[in-house]
C-alpha cells in the first residue's frame, strides 16, 4: 500500500481577479523507500500538490476537494495541532533556496534543535548533541564549527545540507524535496543529489522530489508524474518515461525533444513546443495542452481526456496516447491537405 | 603571437586579461587583498563561431563576459577587436604611445635586460629550484613582452630603427589625419539620418496630398550640404594614403633587414578596446552587444518595448528622434524576433519570461552587433521556452553573421550550441577545445569531474553521477601553484608548487595541466 497518496486533490487560490486553479484533480502516491520525481513547468502546479500535503498555503489557498491520505489517515481532515505534530517529523521538506529558508538571526545550531525540542523530549544537550550527528550525517566538513556559525557564513552548498540535516533529523517517512538544487552549482549539485540518495538508502525514507531538470529526475526518480496546468498528464516508471516506450503524452515527447541531450549533433534545430503555458485564469477548455500540442484535433479541443491506465502502471491523460499512431494520423492529415 | 589569419578571421583576441576587484581593507595598513575574478587569460575567438564558457558559480565566467565588453576596466592584458579597423576610430591611446615611443624603447630596453637576467639565472637552476622561479621569470618574460607589442603593433619594423624621430613623425601625421577624416566622417553621419528623417517626413506629408515648400528646399539645402562634406572627405581621403604610400615606400626601404622583418610581424590593426577611453568605446559599443540572464531585472519597467529597443538605436545615431521609419525598423526587428509587432506599446510586465528575453534579445540586436555575449541567456527560462530561445538565438545567428560568447553552466545545451567550448575554474580558462573533442576526451581532470557530474536524460548514465568533492576555494587567496589541486586525485608535489602552462596538447585543444589525462571517460 502506499505511504502517502493524493486522491483527486483541488488547490485554489483566491485572488482580485477570480479562482486561480493550481491543482486540478491531482492524484499520486509514493511507495515506502521510493522516490516520485515530479516535473513541470513553473505554473504547473507540482510545488502547489506538494506544500498542499502540509498545508503549507499562502493565506489566500485553500485545499477545496480531495484527500491526501498518509499512513491511512487523511490529513485534509486534521486538526492544526496535528499538522504540527507531522510537519517536520513524519514528513519534512527541503526547500529551494537554501538562504530565504534558513533564518539568518540565529545559529545553525539553535535551528537544528529546534526540530529536537519540538517533537522529541530531550533536553537542551542531548539535542545539541543529536544536531552535532545530524551535521556529521550530512558529510559536513568541521561540523562543531558550523553549529556556531549563521547561515550567512556558509557556502550555497553548506546551507543545503544544513537543510537537509534538519529535514532529515527526525528520520520522516517521507521527504518533500522542492528544486533541492536548482539555486546550485553543478558540481555541488552532484554532491547533495548524491548524498540524498545515500540516506535514503540508509534510512528507507520516501522522497518526493520537485524539479523542472529531466536530467537531475532520471538520476533520482524511480517513478515520474509530468504535470502540466495544474494536471498529471503523465505517470510512469522513470525507465518507460526516458526509454522506448510506444505510448507517451504529446507534452512528454515535446518535453524530450526540446531539451538538447549530449549526443543531440549540432546544427540539427530543437524541436521546440510552440507557444507558451497559458494563464491560470484562462485555461483552454478541451485538453489543457491542445492549443501547443501538434497532433491537437477538433475532439481535444473540446473534451478534456482523463487520466487513464494504457499499460500497467503507465497512465496517460490523452486521446492519442500511441506514438506510432498519431505520426501517421498527421501525415495523413497533410497529404489530404496537400491533395486539397 | 603574430597576426595568423590564414584560416579564420580572429575577431577578438585576448591576451594575458586580468580582472581584479579589491576588496575592502580590515585592518589599517594591512595588505590589500583582491578577488581574482579573472587571473591570466589568453583566447581567440574567431569571426562566425559559438564560443561556450561553461564553469561552476564563482567561477569568473561572466565577469570575463563583461570585461570584454569592457564594463568593467580591465586590470591587466590586451583585448584586441579585429572588428574594425583602427583607422576608422582614430582612438588617442595611439597617439599617446607614438608621443612617447622614444622613451617606451629605453624602457623596453631596461626590461629586456632583466629578463635575459631571470633567464639565464632560472635556466641555471636544477629541475625543482626551477618551480619556485617559474612565477618571477614569466612575470619578467610578460612585461617586456606587453610593452613591446603595445609599440610594435602600431609601428612594426620600424622599431627596431636606431633613429626613431623621423618614422614618429610620420607615423604621428598619419594618425591625425585618420582622426580628422573620422571626425568628418561621423559628423557627415549626422547630416545625413536628419535628412534621411525629413524625408521620411516630405513623403509621409505627400501621401495625405500636402506638399511643404519650405520643407522641400531645406531638403534640396541638406543634399547639397552633403555633397559639400563628400568633397571634403575625398581630399582628406587622398591627403591619408598620400603619408601611407610615404610610410610604405619607407618600409619598402628597410625591409629585408632581419631585425625589422621580425618585428614588422608584430604590427597589427585590431584595436586595444583596454585603452579606450569612455567616448571611444561608447562608439564601439553597437558592435558588441550583451543578452542577460535575468529577463526581469534587465528590462526597465517604465519603459515601453519600442522604447526599450529604440534606446540604443537613438544613442547609437541610427536614426533620428521621432523618425517614422525607427518605429518600422523596431517592428520589424521584433518579428525576426519572434515577437508580434502590435506589442510595441506594451510594456515588460504584460509579459511571459521567455517573450521579456526575447525582448532583451531584440534590443541586443537592433544595433547590428558583430559580437554578442550571451550571460546564462536560457537558465532563467523554463524547459519548453528554452529550446525556442535557442533555437531563435541560432537563427539569428546564421542570418546575421553572429559571433557568440555562450556563458552557461548547462553542459548538454552548451555542447549543443558551441562551436568550441572554453572551461573555466577560479579565474582560468583550464581548457578550450572543440565541443566534440571537449565531450569525447577531456584532457584537464576538472572538465572530467565536471562531465561526470552532470545528470543526463540518458538511461544508461543513470545513478552514476560521480560527484567532485569539496567547494571552491576563495578567489581571494586561491591556492598556490595550480589551482585545482587541492580537489584533483591526481595531484603532485609540481601541481602544489607551478602553475602549470596553457599549451596545445593536440591541434586546438588547449589546456593547463601538469598531468594530461590520456583516457576516454565519456563515450
Amino acid at each position: 500500500m502506499a505511504l502517502l497518496e493524493l486522491r483527486d486533490l483541488h488547490t485554489f487560490f483566491t485572488t482580485k481577479k477570480g479562482i486561480v486553479k493550481a491543482v486540478n484533480g491531482v492524484s499520486y502516491s509514493v511507495d515506502a523507500g521510493r522516490t516520485l520525481g515530479i516535473v513541470g513547468e513553473s505554473g504547473s502546479g507540482k510545488s502547489v500538490s506538494a506544500m498542499s500535503i502540509l498545508r503549507l498555503l499562502d493565506g489566500n489557498g485553500y485545499i477545496d476537494s480531495g484527500e491526501i491520505l498518509f499512513e491511512g489517515r487523511d490529513l485534509t481532515k486534521a486538526t492544526n495541532e496535528e499538522m504540527y505534530k507531522i510537519r517536520g517529523n513524519k514528513i519534512s521538506v527541503i526547500f529551494q533556496e537554501p538562504m530565504t529558508s534558513l533564518n539568518p538571526v540565529f545559529t545553525v545550531e539553535r535551528q537544528l534543535n529546534e526540530v529536537f525540542l519540538t517533537h522529541q523530549k530531550v533536553s537542551r544537550k542531548e539535542a545539541s548533541r543529536r544536531s552535532l550527528e545530524m551535521l556529521q550525517a550530512v558529510k559536513i566538513p568541521n561540523p562543531t564549527n558550523v553549529l556556531k556559525q549563521y547561515p550567512h557564513q556558509l557556502s550555497g552548498g553548506m546551507r543545503q545540507r544544513v537543510m537537509i540535516a534538519m529535514a532529515l533529523a527526525c528520520q520522516p517517512r517521507v521527504l518533500i524535496a522542492d528544486e533541492p538544487t536548482t539555486a546550485l552549482a553543478v558540481t555541488i549539485q552532484a554532491q547533495i543529489l548524491k548524498l540524498m540518495n545515500d540516506l535514503k538508502e540508509q534510512n528507507g525514507t520516501s522522497i518526493l522530489f520537485i524539479t523542472h531538470d529531466l536530467g537531475v529526475i532520471n538520476e533520482m526518480a524511480d517513478d515520474v508524474a509530468v504535470m502540466y496546468c495544474g494536471q498529471v498528464v503523465e505517470m510512469a516508471s522513470v525507465e518507460t518515461i526516458f526509454g522506448e516506450n510506444p505510448y507517451s503524452h504529446p507534452y512528454t515527447e515535446g518535453l524530450m525533444n526540446s531539451i538538447p541531450r549530449l549526443n543531440t549533433p549540432t546544427g540539427v534545430r530543437l524541436e521546440a513546443i510552440p507557444g507558451a503555458v497559458p494563464h491560470p485564469l484562462d485555461l483552454p477548455k478541451g485538453c489543457k495542452f491542445a492549443p501547443r500540442c501538434k497532433y491537437a484535433t477538433s475532439r481535444c479541443l473540446a473534451e478534456e481526456p482523463a487520466l487513464y491506465e494504457i499499460e500497467d502502471g503507465h497512465q496517460i491523460r490523452c486521446f492519442y496516447p500511441c506514438k506510432a499512431d498519431r505520426t501517421r494520423d498527421i501525415e495523413q492529415m497533410k497529404e489530404a491537405q496537400h491533395a486539397k | 603571437m603574430q597576426n595568423n589569419q590564414t584560416e579564420k578571421k580572429v575577431l577578438l583576441r585576448i591576451s594575458h586579461l586580468k580582472q581584479w576587484f579589491p576588496v575592502k581593507k580590515t585592518t589599517i595598513g594591512g595588505e590589500q587583498l583582491y578577488v581574482r575574478a579573472n587571473d591570466d587569460i589568453s583566447l581567440d575567438i574567431y569571426e562566425g563561431e559559438t564560443l561556450g564558457l561553461v564553469g561552476e558559480s564563482g567561477c569568473g565566467k561572466s565577469t570575463l563576459g563583461r570585461v570584454l565588453l569592457q564594463l568593467y576596466h580591465q586590470t591587466e592584458g590586451k583585448t584586441m577587436y579585429y572588428g574594425r579597423s583602427i583607422d576608422s576610430l582614430a582612438p588617442s591611446y595611439v597617439e599617446r604611445t607614438l608621443k612617447g615611443l622614444e622613451r617606451g624603447r629605453a624602457k623596453l630596453r631596461e626590461l629586456e635586460a632583466r629578463r635575459d637576467q631571470l633567464v639565464r639565472e632560472y635556466e641555471a637552476l636544477d629541475e625543482n629550484a626551477r618551480l619556485s622561479k617559474k612565477a618571477e621569470k614569466d612575470k619578467a618574460v610578460k612585461e617586456a613582452h606587453s610593452l613591446f607589442l603595445d609599440m610594435a603593433q602600431l609601428v612594426g619594423g620600424f622599431l627596431a630603427l636606431d633613429d626613431l624621430k623621423p618614422v614618429k613623425e610620420l607615423f604621428l601625421q598619419e594618425y591625425r589625419a585618420a582622426a580628422a577624416l573620422h571626425k568628418m566622417k561621423d559628423a557627415r553621419a549626422l547630416v545625413q539620418i536628419s535628412r534621411n528623417a525629413l524625408e521620411g517626413r516630405i513623403e509621409a506629408a505627400r501621401e495625405k496630398g500636402k506638399n511643404s515648400a519650405s520643407q522641400a528646399a531645406k531638403l534640396r539645402k541638406m543634399d547639397a550640404d552633403l555633397s559639400a562634406r563628400d568633397g571634403k572627405i575625398a581630399a582628406a581621403e587622398s591627403e591619408l594614403s598620400r603619408i601611407r604610400s610615404e610610410i610604405d615606400a619607407l618600409r619598402h626601404k628597410y625591409a629585408g633587414q632581419e631585425k625589422f622583418d621580425e618585428y614588422e610581424r608584430y604590427r597589427d590593426t585590431g584595436i586595444d578596446l583596454a585603452k579606450l577611453r569612455y567616448k571611444e568605446m561608447r562608439q564601439l559599443r553597437k558592435d558588441l552587444q550583451l543578452i542577460f540572464q535575468d529577463p526581469y531585472s534587465s528590462l526597465n519597467p517604465r519603459m515601453t518595448v519600442g522604447q526599450i529597443i529604440g534606446e540604443g538605436l537613438l544613442a547609437h545615431n541610427f536614426f533620428e528622434k521621432n523618425d517614422d521609419r525607427m518605429m518600422d525598423y523596431i517592428m520589424k526587428t521584433m518579428e525576426d524576433c519572434g515577437l508580434s509587432s502590435y506589442m510595441i506599446h506594451r510594456y515588460p510586465h504584460q509579459f511571459s519570461g521567455g517573450q521579456r528575453q526575447r525582448i532583451g534579445i531584440a534590443r541586443s540586436l537592433a544595433v547590428k552587433p558583430k559580437f554578442v555575449v550571451c550571460d546564462e541567456a536560457v537558465s532563467a527560462l523554463d524547459v519548453s521556452i528554452q529550446s525556442q530561445v535557442i533555437n531563435l538565438l541560432q537563427d539569428l545567428k546564421e542570418k546575421e553573421h553572429l559571433t557568440y560568447l555562450f556563458i552557461t553552466h548547462d553542459l548538454s545545451v552548451v555542447k549543443y550550441i558551441s562551436d568550441r567550448i572554453a572551461v573555466m575554474y577560479l579565474g582560468n580558462v583550464v581548457e578550450l577545445a572543440r565541443s566534440e573533442d571537449l565531450f569525447n576526451h577531456p584532457l584537464h581532470p576538472y572538465t572530467e569531474a565536471l562531465l561526470l557530474a552532470i545528470p543526463t536524460t540518458d538511461l544508461d548514465h543513470r545513478k552514476q553521477i560521480v560527484p567532485l568533492e569539496g567547494d571552491i576555494p576563495s578567489p581571494i587567496k586561491p591556492p598556490k601553484g595550480c589551482k585545482f589541486h587541492t580537489r584533483c586525485k591526481y595531484a603532485t608535489d609540481a601541481c602544489r608548487e607551478a602553475v602549470p602552462d596553457f599549451i596545445e596538447a593536440e591541434p586546438g585543444h588547449f589546456v593547463a595541466c601538469h598531468h594530461i589525462l590520456d583516457h576516454k571517460v565519456i563515450e
